[in-house]
């Protein structure tokens, strides 16, 4: 009888552990910074990732160059020593895999992907900031977004138009028509214009404004040939 | 009753009616009746249905081995361990088990577990080692699941077992380098490099006039132009002590144990210090609790030259026609590095390492069929290195300052504090049945890990001699850093193993775990494992044979394994985004970005292991075992190509497949003849490794990883001989420079392919011919021991070697003249005009054409080791006893005494195997503390 008893309280003490192994919390998250998984966790941690998207448009990776003045090289106004890049370009030889060709597209979504890696979060963080910084964040990272697509379409007509980030699973995009892109640009200016302040001089105008968001949507009208 | 003895077959006998009883025990040589340990419990040899490789502490005490790892080198079969180097408090070995299992990053050494608490095999002294228990096959090591994947390596501390036993063990001896990279004198430098530059331009650059001036300083003073011996001026002495008493009063035992080891390097200012204290205690209250408490504490200190990787670098490329000092001034040396300046002025790098550990564990059997136990065992490790670097002033001839290679003196001190927690819970169920005998294991445990990182750095000290923080220049060069990481591991195990007279075998094991790792879809695993074994030699039909066989068993085994110790974080699954800058209007922002995609769906590379093995003994003499495996290692981690649309670097996937496949084969014979023993035993194992699936990626220029190739390949050019004459040079195809007669053929392989898709040489020497042209992973491994015992002398030999495998080292190492390095002995074999048949290529400086990895500078590494050689005296018991004492066992021991190898002249053939870099091999580079030779003499006193 003992026996019995003592294997009574024994299986119940292993249905005791059993039960509580898998309510153990093994949720174990980097403690050294933000990671994929908690970012953005906060408003300063969102106008982080904005300041990286602005320091990603003119990056191109050319000895610390801007991207424009390395596109101004090959074009009248500019000239760089003849190498590798630069000479078939200049002499009207481009082919498909010179750098000139390649990184822009690589560098324009890599700030794409960094205005996604805010914003696709954003709305969960509504509670935390008020409203006008809030407003404010949302339309500057489109703005930037747009900046990008407006310099893509130019450079390589129809591309692939994400508006969410892609991870492993969903990159296979199809190229969208340059037109569509064109709208998708004017949509989004007319939408976000009247969130911005009308400059943001103290920061050296690096962060976008009113203006700006008018002058680009001008500009991509203009290019488009579409004056409504 | 029943009459047992170590080492001695078990018999029954009746006791009748006489006072006398004559019992005459067999002799096991299989040990059959012995408990081997196995996870979470103990077996008997002869019920084992998996693979477990038993080391016992006779063949690891005594053997002057500091780091426990390198003493294991060719003791069990399938275990290839390789050492790189003999440096005081470096001599790690690096283990593994059947194979690699994995590249690219990921861990591929096996689980070490002390005394049931993961840890790490060098912390812990041979001396208290009890027994070491390898669990190679999936069959043994299934029962710990996701960290089994590379093998487990079970280690049981001693514990008390004599009444009252006072024992001090001790040995002093000295480390003497095996071989050391010679290098020729400055006259034949000056000669060499004049052959050279006269092959490249046609000029020379030592004039006679240079050589005569040079040879009037090297005859004043010969031993200022000798590198090499005032570099190598340490002492290499060595000293071990151990002492231990053991006390039983029966209700509690303890064992404490308190050892001191000092080890000096071969070069001045390197020294490593091990103190450690250990008590096991168990208390046994009555029949049905046992208590164990063990608590250990280590401390080590290891002191280095501040850049110790450039002394060895230099050791044998120093021009030997540049002097050591002006008077007493260092000279400019190369490049204003002086080795010799830097081990007497470079500074210093000590590294504190101090480790505390405590296991309670309570052990409860309710009934004669139960048992139950419980385990907490907490640890604690703080890691101190402090690196202080001098600036070492440097002057010409003239006396003039030179200046210094490194122009500041900095310092760096890392701080790292580690929290080990181990929770356990099992419980085992016997039960036989008439003559079923049935046994069922379960339990659950909790692992837990903590660790602080902390770093300052400083630099531009004012004063050289206080080595603080503090005494650092206090401006915008100073720098700190620091970070936190933690993970936990929850489990649940359970075992089930039945036999039937035990001869008929069978076990069933499985584990369940959890692992803050991975996210939760991929969070829990099941590893489980089945094996059997037939006993044939216990079968009526085998009774005819047993005085010839009087064992026999085959067994074989199907398993799952995983590792969990993948990528270089503990948060796979996630990215940490990179703090940077930003400036806009003038000021400075703070940005966060994400530099590589995040893969949330990693999960642990998983090993499906299957194996047979047949294990006999033979006139009860002769033992042997045989086994055969295929193991397959899936979801290995690749960077494959991804979408640019991404905007992040691509991140690691499981997507790779390695096969691992061989066989084992080991033999033991023990007799004896009045007082004469004798013991022989060897153990031989091959595996062939390969990369069956990498998607087509390759990995690495020189050390390459290739599929249908083994991990860790070598990737070249093929050299087929030197060109003879300029005709030669024309008829071949345009390779590196111009090239003139003396100079390295390559073979030209591919560069557009036929219709059948064989390869059409193009004439152009190009990466498309390089082709893998070797391979790192040891084949044929193997070790012999052979032990004589006659009355009270013992001698014990032990060889150790590897068949087949190859090493590359380049550069100044073993080019000629490459990066104006001084000239070795066997470099002089050099094709010239009047030697045309020699082993090198013509001379140059600035050729790049024989520079090129081929297989022109890859050698065979395999190489035969006497690794241990000991003989031994105990002293015959009326001296002993007369003195007092129970015991006396003097002997002398002579590790790595004798290498024989083909590889380069003044290199250790393990060169290439460095533990600290992530696949465990470096090719091409030689500067490291060389492997050593050691002759001790030792006491081991019993009281």
């Amino acid at each position: 009888m003992q026996q019995v008893n003592i294997i009574k309280k024994l299986i119940a003490a292993l249905l005791i552990i059993s039960i509580a192994l898998p309510s153990c919390d093994l949720d174990r998250l980097p403690l050294n910074g933000p990671s994929t998984e908690t970012f953005p966790a906060s408003e300063k941690e969102a106008t982080m990732g904005l300041f990286a998207a602005y320091q990603s448009i003119s990056q191109l990776d050319a000895a610390s160059t801007p991207m424009w003045h390395v596109m101004d090289n090959i074009t009248d106004i500019g000239y760089a020593r003849p190498g590798n890049n630069y000479t078939s370009p200049i002499t009207s030889a481009l082919t498909t895999d010179n750098a000139l060709a390649v990184k822009p597209w690589q560098v324009h979504y890599k700030t794409i992907a960094r205005c996604h890696a805010v914003l696709d979060k954003l709305p969960g963080l509504k509670n935390e900031i008020s409203e006008t910084v809030y407003n404010q964040l949302d339309a500057e990272l489109r703005f930037i977004r747009a900046y990008c697509y407006s310099q893509l379409i130019e450079l390589y007509g129809a591309v692939p138009l994400i508006t969410q980030a892609v991870g492993l699973g969903n990159s296979n995009v199809e190229r969208t028509p340059k037109a569509a892109i064109e709208q998708f640009i004017l949509d989004e200016l007319t939408e976000i214009a009247e969130r911005l302040p009308v400059s943001q001089g103290t920061y050296g105008n690096v962060r976008a404004s009113k203006v700006a968001a008018y002058m680009l949507k001008a500009r991509v009208a203009l290019y488009s040939k579409n004056t409504r | 009753m029943n009459f047992t003895g170590v080492g001695y077959a078990s018999q029954n006998a009746s006791i009748g009616s006489g006072s006398v009883i004559d019992v005459t025990l067999d002799r096991d040589v299989a040990n059959l009746g012995e408990v081997v340990v196995v996870g979470y419990g103990t077996q008997k040899k002869i019920n084992l249905t998996g693979s477990v490789s038993q080391i016992s502490s006779e063949q690891l005490e005594r053997r002057p081995n500091l780091s426990t790892s390198a003493a294991l080198q060719g003791l069990a079969a399938g275990v290839t361990v390789t050492q790189q180097t003999g440096s005081p408090g470096g001599d790690a070995g690096q283990i593994r088990i059947r194979g690699i299992n994995s590249f690219g990053g990921s861990n591929s050494d096996p689980l070490v577990i002390i005394d049931g608490v993961a840890g790490s095999i060098d912390d812990i002294d041979a001396n208290l080692i009890e027994s070491i228990s390898v669990l190679k096959d999936a069959a043994s090591a299934a029962i710990y699941g996701s960290r089994a994947a590379n093998g487990v390596i079970l280690i049981t501390t001693k514990r008390a077992k004599d009444k009252m036993l006072v024992l001090y063990r001790g040995y002093i001896g000295q480390q003497k380098p095996t071989s050391l990279p010679k290098v020729t004198d400055g006259l034949t430098y000056m000669r060499v490099f004049n052959d050279a530059s006269m092959n490249d331009n046609g000029i020379k650059i030592y004039s006679d006039e240079d050589i005569e001036a040079f040879k009037a300083k090297y005859e004043e003073d010969p031993s200022n132009y000798d590198w090499q011996d005032a570099i190598l001026q340490g002492n290499g002495l060595m000293q071990n002590h151990f002492v231990s008493l053991t006390a039983n009063s029966g209700i509690v035992r303890v064992n404490p144990s308190l050892s001191y080891a000092d080890q000096n390097g071969i070069i001045k200012n390197t020294n490593f210090k091990r103190y450690a204290f250990r008590n096991n205690m168990d208390i046994t209250p009555n029949e049905k609790f046992n208590i164990k408490f063990d608590i250990a504490v280590t401390n080590k200190n290891r002191q280095q030259v501040a850049s110790e990787g450039t002394i060895w670098n230099y050791l044998g490329r120093m021009p030997t026609n540049i002097p050591i000092r002006y008077g007493d001034l260092w000279s400019d040396g190369w490049v204003k590095i002086n080795p010799v300046g830097y081990i007497e002025d470079g500074g210093n790098r000590k590294s504190n390492n101090i480790d505390f550990y405590g296991n309670l564990s309570l052990n409860y059997k309710p009934t004669n069929w139960l048992s139950l136990t419980g385990m907490v065992a907490p640890r604690y490790v703080t890691t101190n290195v402090h690196s202080f670097t001098k600036s070492v002033t440097t002057y010409l001839e003239d006396g003039s300052e030179a200046g210094a290679a490194n122009t500041f003196t900095d310092l760096t001190e890392t701080s790292y504090r580690y929290l080990y927690g181990t929770y356990q819970f099992f419980a085992t169920a016997q039960k036989s049945i008439k003559e079923h005998n049935l046994s069922l294991m379960a339990g659950t445990s909790r692992e837990t890990y903590d660790e602080k990182y902390l770093m300052a750095y400083r630099r531009d000290f004012v004063y050289d001699d206080y080595e603080v923080i503090g005494a650092g220049a206090d401006n915008e060069t100073k720098d700190n850093n620091g970070s936190r990481d933690q993970w936990l591991l929850v489990s649940g195990f359970g075992r089930l193993n039945y036999d039937f007279k035990s001869k008929y075998l069978f076990e069933a094991n499985m584990r369940y775990d959890g692992t803050s790792r991975f996210i939760k879809a991929n969070r829990w695993a099941a590893f489980p494992s089945f094996s059997a074994g037939w006993v044939i030699s216990k079968e009526s039909f085998m009774e005819s044979v047993s005085p010839v066989l009087s064992f026999l068993k085959i067994r074989g085994s199907w398993g799952k394994l995983g590792n969990q110790n993948i990528g270089s974080s503990y948060y796979p699954f996630s990215e940490t985004l990179n703090l940077s800058s930003v400036s806009m209007g003038g000021i400075i922002y703070q940005m966060i970005a994400q530099s590589n995609l995040s893969n949330p769906d990693l999960r642990w590379e998983e090993t499906t292991m299957k194996g047979i093995g047949i294990e006999g003994s033979l006139f009860k003499k002769l033992s042997f075992t045989y086994e055969w495996y295929d193991k397959k290692t899936d979801g290995i981690l690749l960077k494959l190509n991804t979408s640019q649309l991404t905007g992040l670097g691509s991140p690691y996937q499981n997507a790779a497949l390695v096969s691992n496949k061989g066989w084992e084969f080991s033999t033991r014979y023990d007799d004896q003849w009045g007082d004469f023993k004798l013991g022989v035993g060897f153990n031989l194992s091959d595996v062939k490794n390969r990369i069956v699936d990498m998607k087509g990626q390759t990995s690495g220029a020189l050390l390459r990883q290739q599929e249908g190739y083994a991990i860790n390949s070598i990737y070249g050019y093929i050299a087929e001989g030197f060109y003879q004459s300029q005709e030669e040079i024309d008829n071949g195809p345009v390779q590196f420079g111009t090239l003139k007669p003396g100079d390295v053929k390559y073979k030209d392989i591919a560069g557009e392919f036929d219709e059948n898709g064989n390869a059409i040489p193009d004439g152009n020497i190009t990466d498309l011919d390089k082709v893998i042209i070797g391979s790192t992973i040891p084949r044929y491994t193997y070790g012999g021991n052979l032990d004589l015992g006659w009355k009270g002398i013992s001698l014990s030999a032990f060889v150790q070697g590897v068949g087949k495998a190859d090493g590359y080292l380049n550069a100044h190492y073993v080019i000629p003249a490459a990066n104006s390095s001084a000239i070795k002995p066997w470099q002089l074999d050099y094709w010239s005009e009047d030697n045309r048949d020699a082993a090198l290529p013509r001379v140059s400086i600035t050729s790049t054409n024989n520079t090129q990895n081929s297989t022109l500078w890859m050698r065979s590494t395999s190489y035969l080791r006497l690794k241990n050689i000991q003989l031994g005296y105990q002293i015959p018991q009326q001296i002993v006893t007369k003195m007092g004492l129970k015991n006396v066992f003097v002997y002398v021991n002579g590790q790595n005494l004798l290498t024989k190898t083909d590889f380069y002249e003044g290199y250790d053939p393990e060169i290439n195997y460095n533990a600290a870099v992530s696949d465990g091999v470096s090719l091409g580079e030689g500067n490291y503390y060389p492997q050593v030779k050691t002759f001790t003499f030792g006491i081991d006193v019993k009281f």
